[in-house]
C-alpha cells in the first residue's frame, strides 16, 4: 500500500522574506509538504533563528542567506549555492517588499526610489537569478507576492501600488518569456493581512478597510500561504500569467 | 473649458498625434521632448496653423530630480497662464526585448521610466492643486496585442494603472482627476487601409476595424469632455480588447 506523498517532496522552494509573515508561513507549509527550503532575509537574526528551530522541530531542511534582494552580486550567488547545495530550484516565492507611505504630492525621490528598488528590481534579480537554473530542468514555478495596492490603488501609497503593479507587468512579462521554458510565473495579491505590516495602521483606517470587505476580517499569513502552494504546485500546473487575488471580497 | 496642456513625450510621433487634438480645440500646449531636432520634428508634422499654439520644451540636460522637473513645470505653466491637462507619454516600448538585449539594465530601466512618471506627475499635481482643477492623462499601449507584434511593456503599464488609481484618490478633494488612457490595435498611416491587419486582429473581434494612429489619438476628446469627472480609471480605446489589468 502507498504512502501519502507530500506534494513538494524531493523539491527545493526558495523564499524571499523569508523570516516574517507570508513568508515565514509559505517556508513552514511548504516544509511540512516535504520541500527543502532556502530563504533571504535582510537583517532580523533573531526571526531567523526563530525560524531555523521551528523547521529543524518538523524535521524540515532550511538554509538562511542574510542579504539583500536589490544586490543582484549577492542573490546570484545565493541562488548558486542553493543549486550547489541541493541540486534544483522548483520553486521561488519572491515575497521580500517594503512600504514608505506618504501623500504622492509629499513623498520624497529617497521613499519612492526605496520602495520600488525593494519591490521590483529585487524581484527582477531574484528571477534572473533562478530561472537559469529552472529552465535546465525544464520546469519550475515562481509566485511572486504582489497586493491589491497593484490592482486597485491607494492613498499614500503611489510608491507601493506602482511597485506592486509592475510585480503583476513582470509576472505576466516572465510567463510570457519561460512558458517554453517549462517554468511559470503567477502572483497573489493579499488584501489585508495580520502581520508586522499593518503595524502602525490607525483603527479608523482598518475600520474602513473591514467594512469595505465582504468577510468582514483580516486575512492570515496561513491563508495566503495556501494559495502560494496551490498556485506552485501540480495542481495549478495550467496557470501561469495569472494573479490570483485573496483579499476577502475588498470593495475598492 | 479647457486652455492649457504640458504634453510630457518621448517620441515626436506620439508627441504630433496626442497634442493635434488639443490644438484642434484651441487649446496652448507646451511638449516637453528630448532635442530641438525632436522639437523642429514636431512643428514641421503639424500644420501651421495649429504650430502656432505649440509651444516646444527641451529639458535634455536636466536630471531628474524632484527640484529640477519642478521647475520646468511652474516654467511652462507660467507660460500657459495655467494648467488645464498634464499628460505623461512614455515611449511604448518592447520590454521583452529590452530584456533580453540587456538583462542586467532591465531593472534601472524600469525604474527610471517609472520614476519620471511619479516626478513630472508630482510637479503637475502641485501645480493643478493650487488652481484645484486640472486633469491628468497617461497614455499607454494595451501590453495585450505582443502576439500581434506590437510592442509591449506590461511592467511599465501595470505600474502605471496602479499609480494613476493611487494618485487619482488622493488628489480628488481638489477637483483634479486622474486617468489612464490605453489604445488597441491601430496602425501606420503609410498602411493604405485597415483590410490588411483585420484578419491578423481577430482573436478580440471578427475582423475590426483598425484606425489610423491619428484616428484612434481623437479618443482623447473623450477625457478632455468628461475627464472633469471622472478619475482613477483606465479608458480603453480599441475593440475587443480585453483589460489589461488582470
Amino acid at each position: 500500500m502507498g504512502g501519502y506523498a507530500p506534494a513538494f517532496a524531493g523539491q527545493v522552494a526558495v523564499v524571499t522574506g523569508i523570516t516574517r509573515g507570508i513568508g515565514r508561513a509559505t517556508a513552514m507549509k511548504l516544509l511540512a509538504q516535504g520541500a527543502a527550503v532556502a530563504g533571504i532575509y535582510v537583517s532580523n537574526d533573531e526571526a531567523a533563528m526563530s525560524l531555523r528551530e521551528a523547521a529543524e522541530s518538523i524535521g524540515g531542511r532550511v538554509r538562511l542567506y542574510k542579504g539583500s534582494v536589490d544586490d543582484p552580486a549577492f542573490v546570484r550567488s545565493m541562488m548558486e549555492d542553493v543549486y550547489t547545495t541541493f541540486g534544483r530550484i522548483d520553486v521561488l516565492v519572491n515575497n521580500a517588499g517594503r512600504t514608505q507611505d506618504q501623500m504622492a504630492l509629499l513623498m520624497t525621490e529617497e521613499q519612492w526610489d526605496a520602495v520600488i528598488a525593494a519591490n521590483v528590481k529585487g524581484v527582477i534579480h531574484a528571477s534572473q537569478a533562478a530561472i537559469p537554473y529552472m529552465a535546465r530542468q525544464r520546469s519550475g514555478c515562481i509566485v511572486n507576492v504582489t497586493s491589491v495596492s497593484g490592482l486597485y490603488g491607494r492613498e499614500a501609497q503611489t510608491n507601493y501600488a506602482a511597485s506592486k503593479g509592475a510585480l503583476i507587468g513582470l509576472t505576466k512579462l516572465f510567463a510570457r518569456l519561460h512558458a517554453a521554458d517549462g517554468i511559470r510565473v503567477c502572483a497573489v495579491a493579499p488584501g489585508m493581512i495580520d502581520t508586522d505590516m499593518l503595524t502602525g495602521l490607525s483603527e479608523s483606517k482598518l475600520e474602513d478597510f473591514l467594512q469595505h470587505t465582504l468577510v468582514k476580517r483580516l486575512g492570515t499569513a496561513e491563508e495566503v500561504a495556501d494559495a502560494i502552494l496551490y498556485l506552485a504546485d501540480g495542481r495549478s500546473a495550467y496557470a501561469t500569467g495569472q494573479v490570483l487575488k485573496l483579499d476577502g471580497g475588498f470593495l475598492r | 473649458m479647457l486652455k492649457s496642456a504640458y504634453l510630457y513625450a518621448e517620441d515626436v510621433a506620439l508627441a504630433s498625434e496626442l497634442c493635434r487634438p488639443m490644438l484642434e480645440r484651441g487649446m496652448t500646449v507646451a511638449v516637453q521632448l528630448g532635442d530641438p531636432a525632436q522639437a523642429d520634428r514636431l512643428l514641421a508634422e503639424l500644420p501651421e496653423e495649429l504650430g502656432r499654439s505649440c509651444m516646444p520644451v527641451i529639458a535634455a540636460d536636466h536630471p531628474d530630480s524632484i527640484d529640477n522637473i519642478g521647475e520646468i513645470v511652474e516654467r511652462a505653466s507660467e507660460s500657459l497662464q495655467g494648467l488645464d491637462v498634464y499628460i505623461h507619454a512614455a515611449s511604448w516600448e518592447d520590454e521583452a526585448s529590452l530584456l533580453n538585449k540587456d538583462p542586467e539594465g532591465f531593472g534601472m530601466h524600469i525604474e527610471r521610466r517609472l520614476r519620471k512618471l511619479f516626478l513630472y506627475c508630482q510637479a503637475a499635481g502641485q501645480i493643478m492643486v493650487r488652481l484645484r482643477k486640472g486633469q491628468m492623462i497617461i497614455p499607454l499601449l494595451s501590453d495585450v496585442l505582443h502576439a500581434s507584434g506590437f510592442p509591449s511593456s506590461p511592467v511599465y503599464n501595470q505600474a502605471a494603472i496602479a499609480f494613476v488609481r493611487s494618485l487619482a484618490k488622493e488628489l480628488s478633494p481638489f477637483s483634479v482627476t486622474v486617468n489612464a488612457l490605453e489604445f488597441g490595435y491601430c496602425r501606420d498611416s503609410d498602411f493604405p487601409s485597415s483590410r490588411q491587419w483585420r484578419k491578423q486582429f481577430e482573436i478580440f473581434a471578427l475582423r475590426p476595424h483598425v484606425p489610423e494612429f491619428r484616428e484612434a489619438a481623437q479618443g482623447i476628446g473623450l477625457l478632455l469632455d468628461y475627464g472633469h469627472a471622472m478619475s482613477g480609471q483606465t479608458i480603453r480605446l480599441g475593440i475587443g480588447i480585453p483589460s489589461s489589468t488582470i
